[in-house]
């Protein structure tokens, strides 16, 4: 088992209005080496607040997420950071990119923190990069003036490049036009087979009918069903 | 039936509202290239490129017009040249509404920029973080951009914020949150209620409906199509959805390596597209 999460709870306290908010309110599930798990659910329900506790941005106020042995809820702030150089890999839901790097740089970052040299790195994340169609003269450019789907696939690839054995994805698709994504769910469906385990948010049901096991559709801070990918997919 | 009427009244008139001619973005490592592009976007000279590259077009008064086309072909940077966040090497635009028409809308001051976006315009960006400001509430960022409208009457700036939450579904009790808590949909919601509320006469969507579920989506959709309808908004709408397209969009103008490949009537494009990527375009969709 790579990943096990129980009863994990996440209330948002916002001081300045006296207010709280429960974002996950009692999560348990546990993930298996190579299993791809789609996340689906209302606006609001929690889904990214869901990555956003495993990848350690957001602080959970209850429960435990294991993973391979350490309860990443516990784990020292510089473990984390190991972590995320080395193991587990994110894509956020919204189009930010590191800025004053270039594209080639900001993807080869996580191998260089693997320790290949600078140059291997970046013939790497060059190969990459071309492989998700990424035009040759933006990759020695800055990726802030990009297209929403260059950002995307710009953040996509830093998050693979180093095959993580756990992948959070939040929305990785959206702004990419049909052809992109069928690149992308390849190279999801290879990592998988190579045996990272993956989490993705995706409203696209086509994507989650070619990647996934089993979806998890979240409503109110819980989940609500849980099933083989066509179960729920027919339920819905 | 309201709004069939003006529909048709609308669609007899075809009353210009926006002229945009041969809008150009280079971007070239000293901004200097002055070479001409024979074909595609790239400067074989210098490796300059050119995001948006010639692109005219015109838009009539309450008009949808969609622009589709693969990621990284201009429709973004058209968008945000035409709210002046990009200033575009060369080109015009002219509005209807501005100086009768005759102003180059990149010739003025910053000043009546700032003043053509906050009367004359509404936009909804690509990422929804940067159409709201994240550290004041739901309804302070809608409140904010009527104040930049003018809007004086605190009764009516409140209601008419709350009104336009409610309509994107923000639920009532988060209206006085701070939008930086907020979810992605969320905020995309905030965004567009925001680019609304000043009725602009030109509402600039890119990707309204990205990140949303689709009942989510469809529900907004039809409120934005009929806000835009019953105001008689021009709205020039990017997406790379073509049901999207379809449903709101009168023309769909298709974009290919910054230029513009093929424009006609929505359906037209749809049913019978002419040019090689157009066809590719939405084959790849159906497929
Ligand atoms: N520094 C740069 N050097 C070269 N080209 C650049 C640079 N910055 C941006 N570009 C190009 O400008 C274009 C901007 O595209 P734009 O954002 O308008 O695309 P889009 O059609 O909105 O795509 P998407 O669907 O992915 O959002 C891209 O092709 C990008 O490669
Ligand atoms: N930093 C935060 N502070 C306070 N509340 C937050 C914060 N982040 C998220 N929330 C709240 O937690 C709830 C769940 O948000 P989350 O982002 O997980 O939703 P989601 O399922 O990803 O939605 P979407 O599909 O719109 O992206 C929302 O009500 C949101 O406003
Ligand atoms: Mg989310
Ligand atoms: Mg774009
Ligand atoms: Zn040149």
């Amino acid at each position: 088992m790579v990943l096990e999460i129980k009863d994990l709870r996440k209330t948002f306290t916002m001081h300045a209005i006296g207010k709280q908010l429960t974002a996950l309110n009692g999560v348990s599930f546990s993930a298996n080496e190579g299993e791809f798990i789609g996340i689906m659910g209302k606006s609001g329900s929690g889904k990214s607040t869901l990555l956003k506790c495993i990848y350690r941005t957001c602080l959970p106020t209850a429960g435990s997420i294991i993973y391979h042995n350490i309860d990443l809820t516990k784990a020292k702030d510089n473990e984390i950071i190991a972590l995320r150089r080395k193991e587990i890999g994110y894509v956020s839901q919204f189009l930010r990119v590191i800025p004053r790097v270039t594209t080639v740089d900001v993807v080869a970052e996580p191998l260089i923190w693997k320790g290949y040299t600078r140059e291997k790195a970046r013939d790497e994340a060059s190969y990459l990069l071309r492989k998700l169609e990424i035009k040759e003269e933006l990759l020695n450019a800055y990726p802030t003036t990009f297209s929403g789907g260059e950002k995307q696939r710009v953040n996509l690839a830093r998050a693979i490049i180093s095959r993580p054995s756990l992948l959070l994805l939040d929305e990785p698709t959206s702004a990419l036009d049909a052809e992109s994504s069928k690149k992308v769910v390849e190279m999801m469906l290879k990592l998988k087979q190579e045996g990272t385990t993956i989490l993705g948010t995706f409203h696209n049901t086509e994507i989650l009918k070619k990647t996934s096991d089993r979806i998890f559709f979240m409503k109110n801070g819980c989940i609500e069903k849980t099933g083989k990918t066509h179960e729920i997919l027919e339920m819905i | 039936m309201c709004a069939l009427i003006q529909d048709s009244a609308k669609k007899g008139e075809n009353i210009m509202l926006l002229e945009v001619k041969a809008l150009t973005k280079i971007y070239s490592k000293n901004d200097t290239c002055k070479h001409d592009f024979e074909k595609g976007n790239v400067c074989v000279k210098c490796g300059s490129v050119a995001a948006v590259k010639d692109v005219s077009f015109r838009l009539d008064e309450g008009e949808v017009l969609s622009i589709v086309g693969e990621s990284g072909s201009g429709k973004s940077t058209l968008l945000k040249i035409l709210y002046f966040d990009i200033e575009p090497t060369r080109g015009e635009t002219y509005l209807s509404s501005f100086e009768g028409g005759k102003r180059n809308l990149f010739s003025v001051d910053s000043k009546r920029k700032r003043e053509l976006r906050n009367f004359n315009m509404g936009m909804v960006y690509q990422n929804p973080e940067d159409g709201i400001k994240p550290g004041i509430s739901a309804s302070g960022n809608v409140a904010d951009k009527l104040l930049a409208a003018n809007w004086r009457d605190f009764g009516r700036i409140k209601n008419r914020s709350l009104e336009l939450l409610s309509k994107t579904e923000i639920p009532e009790q988060r209206f006085y949150d701070l939008t930086k808590n907020f979810s992605g949909g969320m905020k995309q919601r905030v965004q567009i209620s925001k680019a609304m509320a000043n009725n602009p006469e030109l509402l600039l969507l890119d990707e309204p409906t990205t990140g949303l579920d689709v009942s989510v989506q469809a529900r907004l959709l039809d409120m934005i199509r009929s806000i835009q309808q019953e105001l008689g908004i021009a709205t020039i709408m990017v997406t790379h959805d073509f049901g999207v397209a379809k449903t709101l969009a009168d023309r769909i103008m298709v974009m290919c390596g910054g230029v513009v490949v093929e424009s006609g009537l929505a359906d037209q494009i749809l049913e019978d597209p002419q040019h090689e990527y157009t066809q590719l375009l939405i084959n790849s969709i159906l497929g």
